[in-house]
């Protein structure tokens, strides 16, 4: 959840990234998670298919 | 010609060459995917990328590679779009910001393409090519190995193997997608589509204002964004932008193209299973709920006697509308690009009358079978006829059975799974968008509007549709991620449930049929189909469906 109390940076239009590198690193470990959990419920469907 | 008759015209040549196309092309998809041969450049792929190509898959082996390439997928796709400043055509694109671009490399990869930005003002070219065309092809590729893997439970029989996805996909897009997106961007460059590198140009109008007019590889894109059911428009109008939908031709084709490969496919099933009226029989359903949506919505936006008075005076329901397609063009493209998985449109569905918009989401909420999404349509509607078999067995005391294999405890409990799963994903997230402060700041329409707004956001991103009803502020970062989060469930977790069904019914050896057995191929059985369809989508939705868009068109 601190992710989501980033400070933005100031807008830099036509430069670069205009947010904290951090979000970048919070959107990566969510993916991360989200398919961590899809492959934990393959796992578990495939218990269940025993 | 009135614009009543051109829509008539327009449905029954879209209808002629749908039916002209089904058998041959499904035919030929279902030879692609039980040959044994490979193509030479597939066997390079497979080599460069340390496949077996013959190494078939349990049905988990499957899933996870499908995860586990859609994971890669995201991460590099999201790369891209926070570089492009550094890349090379650029055409001064500043990077895209992390909430939109995490929210679009889902979106892409999922086949949603849901839009939080303006293509023409966000994308690069290089993005827009080498990214979001790339995962149009990618992402329907996936959804179509992942239905012929579920129709290969069917087929096969004493086996957990259910085929090799890396295969599957590569020849989805080499054999299938490919020559048929360079065919079809061929037919929108002769219809009038852009295609070109051209930078933007300011131009001064005659009355001496300012115009920027855009350029871009667009009918390369376009061509993919409507055959692989994705729908993301290289410009934020989407196909009702000249430069992507210039005339009724393209306006015309652009929706044969996003029918073409899902109603083919129940020909593919009926050739790979052996038997081509169980084809007909599940055509047959798609045909029907299609043709509804379409008489429903085109009925709405014409009878005017429920939308007011300005649409009275304008002798059609105009808001929004193209004037080029007009109220029947505008309807057709709307029933299709909801019962399919695209999401592209041609007018803007937020100012579709109460009636007509409900419609555009109950086609969302059947769960996209109806042609459906690019493969995601067939095993969709072919766990719902597992379902109606079911209740059907239930109900006059018939053996539950289904293209020869049972259907016992285990093979509902996925089904059953597989259709919980879209359900409580939307409502949950409609329900904490609406009960929490932070997801009411970006609702711009109190009543049943907003919430019809809210409902339709999200059965759009679950289902992968992506078309929007707008008036939402979904770039906030609680939509953003929350609507992230819903693509990538409502994509993923169905499909493990489909091949995990597929997996349980390939180790089943076939059973003969009896006297006992229910009928498959009949109209019967067709009818049945639909009343499950729509007896499960009413129970689900329908409290949500009577206080928006029913509550708006009766107030």
């Amino acid at each position: 959840m601190g992710c989501l109390n980033l400070p933005r940076r100031a807008r830099t239009p036509g430069g670069p990234g205009e947010e904290s590198p951090v979000w970048d690193l919070c959107y990566v470990a969510l993916t991360i998670v989200i398919f961590a959990v899809l492959i934990g419920l393959v796992k578990g469907v495939e218990r269940f298919d025993r | 010609m009135n614009s009543t008759a051109a829509g008539w015209l327009q449905w029954l040549l879209l209808v002629a060459a749908l039916a002209a196309c089904h058998v041959p092309l499904g035919n030929y998809i279902a030879r692609i995917f039980t040959g044994a041969s490979h193509w030479r450049v597939e066997r390079g792929i497979y080599k460069l990328a340390g496949i077996d190509p013959d190494a078939d898959m349990r049905w988990s082996g499957y899933a996870r590679s499908v995860l586990a390439f859609s994971a890669v997928s995201v991460l590099f796709l999201y790369l891209i779009e926070r570089t492009q400043h550094w890349l090379f055509l650029s055409i001064g694109m500043s990077d895209v910001s992390p909430d939109t671009a995490w929210n679009t490399a889902v979106s892409f990869t999922t086949n949603t393409n849901w839009q939080n930005y303006s293509g023409e003002s966000t994308m690069s070219y290089l993005t827009q090519m080498g990214g979001l065309a790339v995962q149009n092809f990618l992402s329907a590729a996936v959804g179509l190995a992942v239905a012929v893997a579920v129709i290969r439970g069917f087929v096969r029989s004493r086996t957990d193997r259910l085929g090799n996805f890396w295969v599957d996909m590569t020849r989805a897009v080499l054999r299938l997608l490919l020559p048929l997106a360079v065919l079809g961007a061929i037919i929108l460059v002769a219809g009038g589509v852009v295609e070109n590198f051209t930078a933007y140009h300011t131009v001064t109008t005659l009355a001496g204002g300012h115009q920027t007019i855009v350029g871009g590889p667009v009918a390369s894109q376009e061509v993919i964004k409507e055959l692989g059911n994705n729908g993301g428009g290289f410009y934020n109008a989407n196909s009702a932008h000249p430069f992507e939908n210039p005339n009724p031709f393209t306006d015309w084709f652009e929706i044969f193209l996003i029918l073409l490969i899902p109603f083919s496919l129940p020909r593919a099933f009926g050739t790979m299973v052996g038997d081509d009226k169980q084809g007909w029989a599940l055509v047959a359903v798609m045909a029907i709920l299609w043709a509804a949506a379409v008489g429903g919505i085109s009925f709405f936006e014409a009878h005017l006697g429920t939308a007011g008075a300005a649409p009275q005076l304008a002798h059609g329901a105009y808001e929004g509308v193209e004037v080029r397609f007009g109220t029947p063009g505008c309807a057709l493209f709307a029933a299709s690009t909801t019962t399919t998985s695209t999401g592209a449109v041609n007018c803007f569905h937020d100012s579709l009358t109460p009636f007509g918009g409900g419609i555009a989401l109950t086609d969302m909420a059947l769960g996209e079978v109806a042609p459906g999404g690019i493969g995601a349509g067939m095993y969709g509607l072919l766990i719902l006829a597992v379902v109606t078999v079911f209740a059907a067995g239930l109900m006059v005391g018939r053996t539950p059975e289904y293209v020869r294999k049972k259907i016992r405890p285990a093979e509902m409990k996925y089904a059953a799974l597989y259709f919980l799963t879209l359900p409580v994903v939307i409502l949950t997230m409609a329900g904490l968008s609406i009960g929490t402060r932070i997801g009411q700041s970006a609702i711009f329409n109190p009543g049943p509007h907003g919430l019809t707004e809210i409902v339709y956001a999200f059965t759009s991103m679950a289902n992968n549709n992506g078309s929007a009803f707008a008036g939402l502020g979904t770039a906030a970062r609680w939509y953003q991620i929350t609507g992230g989060i819903t693509m990538l469930l409502g994509r993923f977790a169905p499909e493990i449930f489909a091949l995990g069904l597929a997996g349980s019914l390939a180790r089943q050896a076939p059973v003969p049929e009896t006297a006992g057995t229910l009928d498959t191929r009949t109209p019967l059985f067709v009818g049945m189909v639909v009343g499950v369809v729509l007896i499960l989508v009413g129970l689900t939705y329908f409290p949500a469906l009577a206080l928006g868009p029913f509550a708006e068109g009766l107030r």
